[in-house]
């Protein structure tokens, strides 16, 4: 990409493709997984793809939005931000006021809308970790402040939402903050220490609700009991084999008739392996390679360091997220919930990777006039 | 804030852009890892993968649909198709099995225990009830119980019901033809192969089934029969009054035309209704004008007669000592029905009165050889080879194994034992000038609606002469007028017949029972241009036992409705057109 052409544009136009084409995809999928079930659930196989297509919408708005709005201001933010969400997450612990979907409470629901605080927290903890990075750019060797202050804000939020709970969006919080603290300059030491530190908590987490330890397990050996919690990865495995190289067609996956679960939300990789073969799974993959080094290179070229590390913050969560959701559809991951950035059924976590994508565009406006 | 850059190496951008990289380097081994696994799977594995996943929603299930219908003569429907719903269940989907056999035992009325062990099993498919009762299936799919699904089947219907019971048959769950037409026509009724590989969806409902059933219904034979439902109605009906009449054990009836063979009636009681045909006696089933064979007694005296006058032995006028009502051969003693004492008859009072005695010497004058030969030309004594199942073939003795006693017997239709239908081909024969006619009961075979196959009516030979026949006709026409027959007499038509009253063998004492009769007649209409046979059997009539008093009566109510059915102009008719002009 010559920086003639990035001035035509005046944004990253590569990324800005790349996204389309994750949505249109994530259309055509949406449709074709889920209007079997809308069909049955709803009497109209359109049910869920007209939802998907106006969250798609509202996000798409938040992206212009976010686009057009200086990403400094992001920063003045984010005090204010942080106090929101945390009086979200707080909130959705209240029965009155959200609703309770096998046995977690994740969304809060306002009149016929419901949000997952969850989601807003993923942008949240990025914009603080940025901020904070900035701000302590002179103790970063700290322990007490440089690191630990980090530490506390995460810990609460990452609890907050193990609460509900949500196991999977808060690993992929951690995991991105950590990242992102790594990249800062944060001791590796230190990281290191948090993590073992960590390990003996989340080994408990696991072992005290008997799903996630079916899920570890399961996901060890999924074929030990196909019936039951081994179900979900079989039924992935077989979509992706029937897929092979050409795919059975599109519209044309057997797997999706009820055989696999949430086929048009945490499965949809697997029906795109299905109906689109090896081709389709590794042009999905290609396009989230493309968009992770855009917004590495955004990063990069950043005008300050804090659109550096808001770049490679907004990156890791919506690359890790996709890695991670083809990952668990592909069996090297234990099952965990989290969805398909741009493909999956939108909902909250479209409009906040939409929002994501936004500012990361936004950041490299700004690249390009430095 | 751009100052912060430079004032720490941690911070500067070369240090910065050197993490990054090992981050870099950290997703792209994910990614790695990702595109190994999608070719393990994709590609290494994907034979193996695609069995397995066809193995669990590729089902081969035998469908029953498309099954022919049968017609009568006029296309009238007599057995089709109605869509019913069976439930089946996927056991291993269930998993309160115990719940759920006792959900759909209640709501099937089924034995719980039964339904429990059949989800206990460890297939994928168990039929739970085939073509379900359709209020009890609505209900139980309200329920929507996982693991339970329902396949709509077509299910056999008789839509008259009882009406020709016997001879249409029925059949088993799996459309399989038990008896009657249904067995008898079978391989051209069932259609196309019915096994099937359907998809199915992980709850177990059957996909794209419509468009199976169209398949299906490629190619589906219809069989059209010679019956006429609104005869084989009035014969039913007349039947039945009169075996409800007598107190009679049962009865039966055919109308069939003499020329042609084709049957256009075979009325039996008791009937039974093929829709629930497991709720009757399996002796309701059997269709006794072509399975059973009997003893016919005196309405079988016409054939000896026709054999007689055929040979040029004796004439219509000939005159023969009847004994006065006694006759000893060898050791046995025979007399006459009601203890009459007749002299000399002439042949055609023979018949008209009912002479045993008479008929003997009438058989005499044709001797063994001769009488034998031609109860071998009126078709006795081997099956006709009728289109239905299960045709009996009688019994005719040889004639080494006759006794000295032998020929009197048959000549009075004892130590003989014929079907029904072949007593009404023989009098057919009688009735059309001399020529047997094989019976037949399918008149075309229909293949997509159109006519494939056409039976035509078939000669079996040559029996007796025009000039025969037409003296036997004119006897029979005096048994009517102003013999044992007067009952089936038909104003302003010409009728002719011939009465039967079989003593019946008690099987207990080997020996004719005083008690156990066998009423019948037999006879066509109009007599000198016949268009209808009719053979009515009452089996043990209680009040009266004469075949001239119980069974003619209902020959002549079968006769008179179905020749006005059939607009068969009556002298009376022609008389009251005469006035009009």
């Amino acid at each position: 990409m010559s920086s003639h052409r990035k001035k035509q544009y005046g944004c990253d136009s590569t990324l800005a493709w790349t996204l389309a084409a994750l949505i249109l995809a994530g259309i055509v999928m949406v449709f074709s997984s889920s209007a079997v079930h809308a069909q049955e659930t709803y009497q109209d196989s359109f049910y869920l793809l007209k939802r998907h297509v106006v969250w798609v919408l509202l996000g798409t708005g938040l992206l212009i939005f976010a686009r057009k709005f200086d990403y400094h201001r992001w920063e003045k933010l984010t005090l204010p931000i942080m106090a929101a969400t945390f009086l979200l997450l707080l909130a959705v612990m209240v029965p009155a006021l959200s609703k309770e979907v096998g046995g977690a409470r994740r969304w809060l629901t306002l009149g016929g809308f419901s949000l997952q605080p969850s989601e807003i927290a993923k942008f949240t903890v990025i914009l603080f970790i940025a901020k904070s990075m900035v701000k302590r750019a002179d103790k970063l060797k700290s322990f007490a402040y440089g690191y630990l202050p980090n530490l506390i804000v995460l810990g609460i939020f990452f609890l907050l939402i193990l609460l509900q709970p949500d196991f999977g969006t808060a690993m992929i919080i951690s995991i991105v903050a950590f990242l992102m603290l790594y990249v800062a300059g944060i001791q590796k030491k230190f990281l290191f220490y948090s993590v073992l530190a960590v390990i003996p908590f989340l080994v408990t987490a696991v072992m005290g609700a008997a799903y996630r330890t079916r899920r570890i397990l399961s996901f060890l050996d999924p074929w030990a009991d196909p019936s039951d919690t081994g179900f979900q990865a079989i039924q992935s495995f077989l979509a992706f084999g029937r897929g092979g190289i050409w795919g059975l067609g599109l519209g044309d996956s057997r797997q999706k008739l009820f055989y696999l679960p949430e086929a048009h939300t945490d499965f949809i990789f697997s029906v795109i392996g299905e109906e689109l073969g090896i081709i389709g799974t590794l042009g999905i993959i290609l396009l989230f390679g493309i968009l992770i080094w855009r917004g590495f290179v955004i990063a990069s070229q950043a005008k300050d360091l804090y659109g550096t590390h808001l770049a490679i913050g907004l990156t890791l969560l919506v690359g890790l997220q996709a890695l991670t959701n083809m990952g668990v559809a592909v069996g090297v991951l234990p099952t965990k919930g989290l969805t398909l950035p741009f493909i999956s059924l939108g909902g909250s976590s479209m409009l906040i990777t939409l929002l994501c994508m936004g500012v990361l565009l936004n950041i490299s406006d700004h690249s390009v006039r430095r | 804030m751009r100052n912060h850059k430079s004032k720490s190496s941690v911070t500067s951008p070369q240090a910065v852009k050197g993490r990054l990289a090992m981050v870099s380097l950290f997703l792209t081994a994910l990614g790695l890892i990702l595109v190994g696994r999608l070719v393990q799977l994709q590609i290494i594995q994907h034979d193996r993968l695609a069995a397995q996943s066809d193995r669990q929603y590729l089902r081969t299930v035998e469908i029953t649909s498309g099954r022919g219908n049968i017609y009568d003569r006029n296309r009238n429907q007599l057995a089709t198709n109605i869509q019913v719903e069976s439930v089946y269940a996927d056991p291993k989907s269930i998993t309160d099995k115990n719940n759920t056999a006792r959900i759909l035992a209640t709501a099937l009325k089924l034995d719980p225990k039964t339904v429990l062990k059949k989800l206990k099993s460890d297939r994928h498919f168990v039929w739970i009830k085939r073509k379900g009762e359709m209020n009890a299936v609505e209900k139980l799919k309200q329920l929507g119980l996982s693991g339970i699904g329902f396949i709509a089947e077509a299910k056999r219907y008789y839509p008259k019901r009882k009406l020709a019971a016997s001879t249409l048959g029925f059949v088993g769950l799996d459309n399989q033809g038990l008896s009657g037409v249904e067995h008898f026509h079978h391989a051209v009724l069932k259609g196309n192969p019915q096994r099937s590989v359907l998809e199915k969806d992980a709850r177990g409902r059957f996909l794209w089934t419509t468009a199976y059933a169209q398949e299906i219904n490629k190619g589906k034979r219809d069989v059209v029969l010679t019956l006429d439902e609104v005869i084989q109605f009035i014969a039913e009906r007349e039947l039945k009054k009169q075996v409800q009449e007598y107190q009679a054990k049962s009865g039966l009836a055919i109308v069939m035309d003499p020329f042609t063979g084709a049957i256009y009636a075979l009325a039996s009681a008791p009937e039974f209704n093929p829709n629930n045909y497991s709720a009757y006696p399996k002796s309701f089933w059997r269709n006794d004008a072509v399975a059973s064979a009997y003893e016919p007694g005196s309405i079988f005296k016409p054939i000896v007669a026709a054999a007689t006058l055929e040979e040029g032995l004796a004439g219509p006028d000939d005159i023969f000592f009847c004994e006065n009502g006694s006759l000893q051969i060898g050791k046995s003693h025979i007399g006459e029905a009601d203890n009459h004492q007749f002299g000399w008859l002439t042949l055609r009072n023979i018949i008209a009165k009912s002479s045993n005695i008479g008929a003997i010497k009438i058989a005499q004058k044709l001797g063994k050889d001769r009488f034998y030969g031609y109860m071998q030309k009126f078709g006795f004594g081997d099956k006709l080879g009728v289109d239905l199942p299960g045709e009996a073939s009688g019994s005719l003795q040889t004639l080494p194994q006759w006794s000295g006693l032998s020929l009197a017997s048959m000549s009075f239709g004892h130590e003989i034992a014929v079907t029904p239908i072949q007593m009404a081909s023989a009098i057919a024969t009688i009735a059309n000038g001399g020529t047997l006619v094989r019976p037949r009961m399918t008149q075309s075979i229909l293949k997509n609606g159109a006519i494939e196959k056409t039976f035509e009516p078939e000669v079996m030979q040559s029996v007796l002469s025009e000039e025969t026949s037409r003296q036997m006709i004119n006897i029979l026409k005096s048994v009517v007028k102003n013999g044992t027959g007067r009952k089936a007499a038909i104003p302003g038509f010409e009728v002719a017949g011939k009465t039967g009253t079989a003593q019946k063998i008690d099987p207990a004492t080997h020996s004719y029972s005083k008690s156990k009769y066998l009423a019948s007649f037999i006879g066509f209409v109009p007599a000198d241009a016949p268009r209808l046979v009719i053979l009515v059997m009452i089996d043990e009539p209680q009040k009266s036992y004469w075949g001239g008093e119980v069974a003619a009566p209902v020959f002549q109510r079968i006769a008179r409705k179905t020749l006005r059915y059939l607009n068969i102009p009556s002298s009376l008719d022609r008389v009251f057109v005469l006035d009009r002009v």
